[in-house]
C-alpha cells in the first residue's frame, strides 16, 4: 500500500507502507515533520490531517477517542482525521492527505 | 577511561543508584549484554533499557499503570491533591488532559513565545550584558530563570519578582527529589509534605484572587473552564491540584532541557555551526538530539497490572518498572551511532524524553519553544560565546533530573 501526502509547505511525498501500523507512522517514518506527540494514542491531536474529499467517505468512521480529541486540533475541517487512528489497508491504496497546520514539531 | 566510582560499581549488583552524580551511559552500555530489562536491587524494580520495551509499556496503560493510580493518601497530599492530572486515570484523566491541551495548542504556544518567553529572555539577557564582564553562568543566570518565570507569567503570578522565582526553583528541585526517590522513606515523605504545603501556599493567594477577579491567565482559565469539564463542584483544593502539575512541569523539567541544549551547542562545533546557519530545521533537530542524548527526566516508574513477559523476562503482577529513558534513548537497536549528536536523524522527535502514549507531556510545545529561543538569544547576543576554560567545568550530576551544569561562559564585549 502507498499513500500521497502533501506536507505543511505543500510539497508532495509518495510514501510506501513498510511495517507501519498506522498512517501517522508511515508519515513519521518517512521523516516528515509530524509531532505526533503522544505516539499514536489519540491523546494529542498533533497528527491531524485533511483527507482528500474523494477519499474521506471511504475511511472507517471515527472512534470515540478520536472524536473527542480532534476538537483540539488546529483549524479543523469536515475532512479532518487523526492519522494515528487510520490503519494501513489495501483498500486505502493511493489515499491522499495533507498535513494540517500545528502538526510540525 | 572509566570513572573510578563507575569501575567500583561494575561487579556490584546493578542499580541505577550506582551512577548517581556520574555520567551513566558507559554503565548502561556495559549492562545491555544482559538484555533490555534488568533487576535493580536497590530500587526493588525492573530497569527497562530498551527503546521498544519502554515505548510499549508507556503506550499500554491498561497493562502497565502509572504508580500514582494506587498510592497512599500521603502521596496524594504531596502531589497537591486528588485532581492532579498525574493521579487521575481512565476517562477522568483524558478529560483533564484535553483541558490541559486546550491551554497548550500550537497557536496559543506561539502567542506565549511572544508574550511570555521573549520578555523573560530579553530581561535576563540585558542583565548579563549589563554586567559588562564578558562572563556568565548560563545555567544560574539564564537557563534556570526562564521556565519558572514563563510559567509564573502564564499562571498570572509576578514573574519579575526575583525572590519568588528563586523560591519556585528551590521548592520544585526539592519536590523532584522526593518524587525521584519513589517516596521511599518516612523522612522523605515528611519532607514532601512540607515542600508541598510551601508550594500550595505560593499559589493560593493567586488562586483565591482569580476566583473573584478572573483575568487572562491559566489560573483564571481553570476557574472558568474547568467546571464545565468536570462538573460544578470545583473547589479551591481542586484548583490547587490542577495548577500544581502545570507549575511543576513548567518550572523544573525545562530548566534541565535548556541547560542540555546549551551544553550541546557550546561543546559540539558541528552542531553549533549548523545551528548558527539555520535557526529553523537545524535548531529544532538539535533540540531533539539534546533531549534524546541527555533528556532531563532520566526515568519514569510504571507497575505491571498482571504477570507478563517483557523481552523474555517474566515480570510479576504489581512489580515496579523503571523506564530508563536515559538508556533507551541511546538504544543501538533503535539509533545508529546512538551516542553521537546527528541532526540528520529522521524523524528527529522520535525519542522518549517527553514519554510516548496517553500521558506524554502536554507542555512539550512550550518546552521546545523555550529551548529554541534560549539558544537563539545566546548566539545572537553573546559574541563568540564559549565555555570558560578557567572556571568549573559542567558535570552531569544528580540522579532523576539531570543536566550539564554549571555553564560558565566567556564572550567578547565591545569596548
Ligand atoms: C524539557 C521539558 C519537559 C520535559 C522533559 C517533560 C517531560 C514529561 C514527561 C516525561 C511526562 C510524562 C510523565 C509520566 O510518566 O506520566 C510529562 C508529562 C506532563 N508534562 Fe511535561 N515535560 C517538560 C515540560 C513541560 C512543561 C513546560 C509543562 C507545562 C507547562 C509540562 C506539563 C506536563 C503535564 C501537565 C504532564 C502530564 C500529562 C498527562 O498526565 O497526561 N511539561 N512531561
Ligand atoms: S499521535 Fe497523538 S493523537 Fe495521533
Amino acid at each position: 500500500m502507498h499513500i500521497v501526502v502533501f506536507d505543511q509547505e505543500g510539497v508532495r511525498h509518495e510514501i510506501a507502507g513498510g511495517s507501519a501500523s498506522s498512517v501517522m507512522e508511515m508519515i513519521r517514518d518517512h521523516g516528515l515533520s509530524i509531532a505526533a506527540q503522544c505516539g499514536g494514542s489519540a491523546a494529542c491531536a498533533t497528527c491531524h490531517v485533511y483527507v482528500d474529499p474523494e477519499w474521506f467517505g471511504r475511511l472507517p468512521p471515527m472512534g470515540e477517542d478520536e472524536d473527542a480529541m480532534i476538537e483540539l486540533a488546529v483549524d479543523i475541517k469536515p475532512v479532518s482525521r487523526l492519522s494515528c487512528q487510520l490503519k494501513p489497508d489495501a483498500l486505502l491504496d493511493g489515499l491522499v492527505l495533507t498535513l494540517a497546520p500545528g502538526t510540525e514539531f | 577511561m572509566l570513572d573510578s566510582k563507575l569501575s567500583a560499581s561494575i561487579g556490584q549488583p546493578f542499580s541505577i543508584k550506582n551512577v548517581e552524580d556520574i555520567e551513566p551511559w558507559e554503565y548502561y552500555e556495559a549492562l545491555r549484554g544482559d538484555g533490555p530489562i534488568v533487576w535493580d536491587t536497590q530500587m526493588n524494580a525492573w530497569a527497562v533499557l530498551g527503546f521498544e520495551e519502554c515505548a510499549f509499556i508507556e503506550m499500554n496503560e491498561d497493562r502497565f499503570r502509572n504508580p500514582y493510580q494506587t498510592v497512599p493518601p500521603v502521596v496524594v497530599e504531596i502531589k497537591g491533591g486528588g485532581r492532579n492530572i498525574t493521579l487521575l486515570s481512565g476517562e477522568e484523566h483524558m478529560r483533564m488532559r484535553r483541558f490541559f491541551l486546550k491551554l497548550m495548542t500550537p497557536p496559543l504556544v506561539e502567542g506565549y513565545r511572544n508574550n511570555q518567553v521573549a520578555p523573560t529572555i530579553n530581561m535576563l539577557m540585558k542583565r548579563i550584558l549589563a554586567k559588562g564582564t564578558g562572563k556568565a553562568d548560563l545555567t544560574a543566570e539564564f537557563g534556570d530563570q526562564i521556565p519558572p518565570r514563563v510559567i509564573a507569567a502564564l499562571l498570572g503570578m509576578p514573574w519579575e519578582d526575583d525572590a519568588m522565582v528563586a523560591r519556585i526553583l528551590h521548592l520544585h528541585e526539592e519536590i523532584m527529589e522526593v518524587i525521584g526517590s519513589g517516596f521511599a522513606t518516612e523522612d522523605i515523605r515528611q519532607k514532601g509534605l512540607r515542600v508541598s504545603k510551601d508550594i500550595n501556599d505560593m499559589l493560593l493567594p493567586y488562586i483565591r484572587d482569580r476566583k473573584a477577579n478572573p483575568r487572562d491567565d491559566f489560573i483564571s482559565r481553570v476557574w472558568t473552564e474547568a467546571p464545565s469539564e468536570f462538573g460544578d463542584d470545583l473547589t479551591e483544593e481542586d484548583v490547587v491540584a490542577i495548577c500544581r502539575e502545570l507549575f511543576l512541569g513548567g518550572a523544573d523539567t525545562t530548566v534541565h532541557g535548556i541547560a542540555n541544549i546549551l551544553y550541546l551547542v557550546l561543546t559540539n562545533a558541528d552542531i553549533r555551526a549548523a545551528v548558527e546557519a539555520d535557526r529553523k530545521t537545524a535548531l529544532s533537530s538539535a533540540v531533539e538530539e539534546s533531549m534524546r542524548l541527555y533528556g532531563s527526566v532520566m526515568y519514569r516508574f510504571r507497575v505491571a497490572n498482571d504477570d507478563c513477559t517483557i523481552a523474555g523476562t517474566e515480570v510479576k503482577r504489581d512489580q515496579r518498572l523503571i523506564l530508563l529513558h536515559s538508556a533507551a534513548n541511546r538504544d543501538p537497536g533503535k539509533y545508529a551511532c546512538p551516542h553521537a549528536a546527528d541532526l540528520a536523524r529522521k524523524p528527529a522527535a522520535d525519542h522518549l524524553a517527553f514519554n510516548k502514549g496517553p500521558r506524554s507531556c502536554v507542555g512539550m510545545g512550550l518546552a521546545r519553544a523555550e529551548m529554541r529561543d534560549a539558544v537563539s538569544a545566546v548566539l545572537d547576543n553573546l559574541s563568540n560565546v564559549r565555555l570558560d576554560p578557567e572556571a568549573e567545568q559542567p558535570g552531569f550530576k544528580s540522579l532523576f533530573m539531570r543536566s550539564w551544569r554549571p555553564l560558565n561562559v566567556v564572550f567578547d564585549v565591545a569596548r
